[in-house]
């Protein structure tokens, strides 16, 4: 849990056309312009009997001028809090990204929010900033043992299609050492294993063994290097 | 240990298993979940999510859920439900904003919007224990997928907690993209490993779970090869952890094969296989085999059993691991004796053979220019009690630059001799060609050659891979050129002299992956270009 906030901001940047509904009709938002309202990005958890409920559990009251927009639960908002009446003037559905003035939610502070006495928690204070969900390039390269037959091609085979055994060739870089890369968005949870093509020339642990396809997070120029121990059908 | 101290054991075994069982009666059997929309979310966490949307109605157990909104996560057994909530339990009835319910624990967390808003932590929904306090901060979270599209599409999804979830009828994304409708789609998230597989490799292979439980899956294929065009397969798997799987599967229309992958760890170090196919179509064919592997720190043995057709072969191989000599060479050798029943086209019926292998490899070395180098001597030797040996000898040189992040080469020579000897005249005795006579090649003309042919065949192989990747991405043009010299070497026969091979990779959309190869040889056989085709699709 302690990624919490870094995993819920993650989702914040998608790319999306952000809706944006104010108490004043007219006036086109500018959530930095005035110093009187605060600027708060969080999920929503549910709208109802005039308040805003993030996923934090943290219940903010709604400015009764302003027309709620049509939100899925979950969904992120920006929302401009009234720094007097501690209500909520604008709502902006899924917004492009976070700015300086953006307080994340979670932390957002007591005042402004509403509950009884006995269910208001503690002030979060601090904690990492979000990232954004992009396409990533994962390089995977793999050292073959000596043994490996000369004219064979290694394979990566993922998760993807259920460990088809020749999903993906791989590129020799030397005489061990095969590679090969994969476009995926970033946070992407692939699980790999190698072959040489076919099931029966799938990789073994050192004793033999089955081996756990490797599991892996997809995350700017990650690069993995790992190694075959021994192939299924190589004494 | 005395008899009784047997049976304390086992009694207390007994106890432990029991307090494992209530441990895992508190997760409901099934998780029943009905909505306008259900779509199912792997996410990058490791976990999964369904996100309900619209009437969603969920029943756990004596409990009913209803609300707008519901978020389940598959891992954790948690679930939010929000907007209009409505929990039923036996008579006990909770309303609420929001509720927030461990499925594990029967703890919940309620959130009501009446006065003021409040946070309560109730057990089993029962409203006269509750307690007003603060909920966790993480009590409602979940992740946002609101933005993203969904793995999978339902109105309806019967999940079994940690195994798998059943969505019925469900809209399934296929490799290249598009959504198909279907009656029924089973989800597996349980935590075993069922990457084993004994279906044919193919280019593409988009798979179908039918039904599952926590060690088992069947599972339709549709399938794409270059051999057989586009076909279906079915497999089941039966996985124990990580210690064994037995695989069935099979190719009903095209390529007609049965096909069967077991494998069992004993104990560390220990393993057993049995495998084999039986192809149905025009022709048969069959082949099994099994093998007992036992793997020291140090060294190797292997028992081995196979039949193909008629044939059959036992085999026993010891064998080193790889040693590596830091910071000289790195070797290995291996020794074998065997049996033989029919073996190939011979007229003998049985042979005993022995065989001993080595082969040393040098490290990757950096010469000048930036260039790698590594070499490597294999050799074998078999002796059959037949007067007959064989013999391979193959020198490897590799050579590889990377220029820089989008350019690399990789170059290879290699020198390889293969003897057949027959000693006391046996070759003509068992009717193979006399190399003292004339051998007329494919096109009908004297193989001028051959008379210096003495049972030694030379394969020498030049290689030059070039690959560019722009910026060391996933799209990839590469270019192979082979040139064989090989003795003998007929035309049309063999290898072709002059061989290249264009490879593009190209990715072509988000869940697209195409690579495309196109083969050409040279001066082979009297023609000029034997183009061939392969095509790879992933996602």
């Amino acid at each position: 849990m302690k990624n919490l906030p870094a995993l819920l901001l993650a989702f914040a940047f998608l790319a999306g056309s952000g809706r944006v509904a104010t108490a004043e009709s007219s006036a086109s938002p500018d959530p930095f312009a005035t110093p009187a309202t605060l600027s708060v990005v969080g999920q929503v958890l549910v709208i109802e009997r005039g308040y805003l409920v993030f996923t934090t559990g943290d219940a903010v009251k709604i400015d009764p001028a302003l027309t709620v927009p049509p939100i899925r639960l979950g969904q992120y908002v920006r929302v401009l809090i009234d720094r007097t009446s501690h209500a909520i003037t604008s709502i902006e559905v899924e917004p492009h990204s976070l700015a300086s003035g953006d307080i994340e939610a979670a932390k957002l502070r007591r005042e402004f929010v509403s509950a009884s006495p006995l269910s208001r928690r503690e002030e979060v204070v601090g904690g990492p900033l979000g990232q954004l969900v992009h396409p990533v390039t994962v390089t995977i390269s793999v050292k073959v043992p000596d043994n490996t037959p000369s004219g064979d091609d290694v394979y990566l085979a993922t998760d993807r299609t259920s460990f088809s055994p020749a999903e993906i060739r791989m590129t020799r870089v030397d005489v061990r050492t095969w590679t090969t890369s994969l476009q995926l968005s970033s946070g992407t949870q692939l699980r790999y294993e190698f072959t040489r093509g076919n099931f029966a020339t799938i990789e073994r642990d050192k004793r033999g063994g089955i081996v756990d396809p490797r599991p892996l997070t997809a995350a700017d120029n990650l690069q993995t290097h790992d190694a075959v121990a021994h192939w299924a059908d190589v004494n | 240990m005395s008899t009784r101290g047997i049976a304390s054991a086992a009694l207390a075994a007994a106890l432990v298993c029991l307090g494992c069982s209530a441990a895992r009666a508190a997760l409901p059997q099934r998780v029943d979940l009905r909505a306008d929309q259900i779509g199912l979310y792997p996410l990058a966490d490791g976990t999964a999510l369904l996100a309900a949307d619209g009437h969603v109605v969920v029943r756990a157990g004596n409990r009913t859920i209803a609300a707008n909104g519901v978020r389940f996560n598959l891992k954790a057994n948690t679930l939010v439900a929000a907007g209009d909530v409505r929990v039923t339990n036996g008579k006990r009835v909770l309303g609420a904003a929001a509720y927030a319910l461990d499925l594990k624990t029967e703890n919940a967390h309620l959130l009501t919007l009446d006065e003021l808003p409040a946070t309560l932590t109730v057990r089993d929904d029962d409203l006269a224990s509750a307690v007003e306090e603060p909920a966790p901060l993480a009590a409602f979270t979940f992740a946002d997928v609101s933005t993203g599209k969904p793995f999978l599409r339902t109105r309806h999804a019967v999940v079994t907690p940690n195994i798998n979830v059943r969505l019925t009828p469900a809209e399934v994304p296929t490799g290249p993209g598009p959504y198909v409708p279907t009656p029924s789609y089973l989800y597996t998230f349980a935590p075993t490993n069922f990457s084993q597989s004994a279906l044919p490799a193919a280019t593409f292979d988009q798979p179908y779970p039918l039904f599952g439980t926590a060690n088992s899956l069947a599972a339709g294929h549709f399938r794409f090869d270059s051999q057989n065009g586009p076909t279906l397969g079915f497999d089941e798997h039966l996985v124990d952890s990580n210690r064994a799987y037995a695989v069935a599967s099979i190719l009903p229309l095209r390529g007609k094969t049965v096909d069967l992958n077991a494998f069992q760890q004993l104990v560390p170090g220990l393993t057993q296989s049995i495998g084999g196919f039986h192809e149905y179509g025009a022709y048969n064919v069959n082949f099994a085999n099994y093998a007992m592997q036992w793997t020291s720190p140090s060294s190797r043995t292997t028992l081995s059993a196979d039949q193909f057709n008629n044939s059959n072969s036992v085999s026993l191989v010891l064998s080193t691991l790889d040693h590596f000599v830091a910071p000289l060479f790195t070797y290995k050798l291996q020794v074998g004796y065997g049996y033989d029943h029919l073996p190939g086209q011979l007229p003998f019926t049985n042979d005993f053979r022995i065989s001993t292998y080595g082969y040393v490899s040098s490290p990757n070395a950096r010469l000048p220019f930036g260039v790698d180098a590594s070499a490597k001597y294999e050799y074998t030797i078999t002796e059959y009690d037949f007067p007959h040996e064989t013999t391979n000898g193959a020198a490897t040189l590799t050579l590889s630059r990377r220029v820089n992040r989008s350019l690399s080469f990789l170059g290879q020579i290699q020198f390889q001799q293969f003897a057949n000897h027959y000693r006391d005249n046996a070759a003509l005795y068992l009717g193979l060609p006399n190399p003292a006579l004339p051998y007329y090649a494919a096109d009908g003309t004297i193989y001028p050659g051959y008379f210096a042919y003495a049972g030694i065949n030379t394969y020498r192989m030049y290689s030059l891979q070039t690959t560019w990747r722009p910026r060391g991405g996933e799209n990839a043009l590469q270019l192979y050129l082979y040139h064989y010299d090989d003795f003998p070497q007929f035309h049309g026969l063999g290898r072709p002299p002059y061989y290249a091979t264009l490879d593009v990779t190209q990715r072509l959309g988000s869940t697209l992956r195409l690579e495309l190869a196109r083969s050409y040889a040279f001066g082979w056989g009297g023609t000029h270009f034997v183009p061939q085709y392969s095509v790879s699709i992933s996602p």
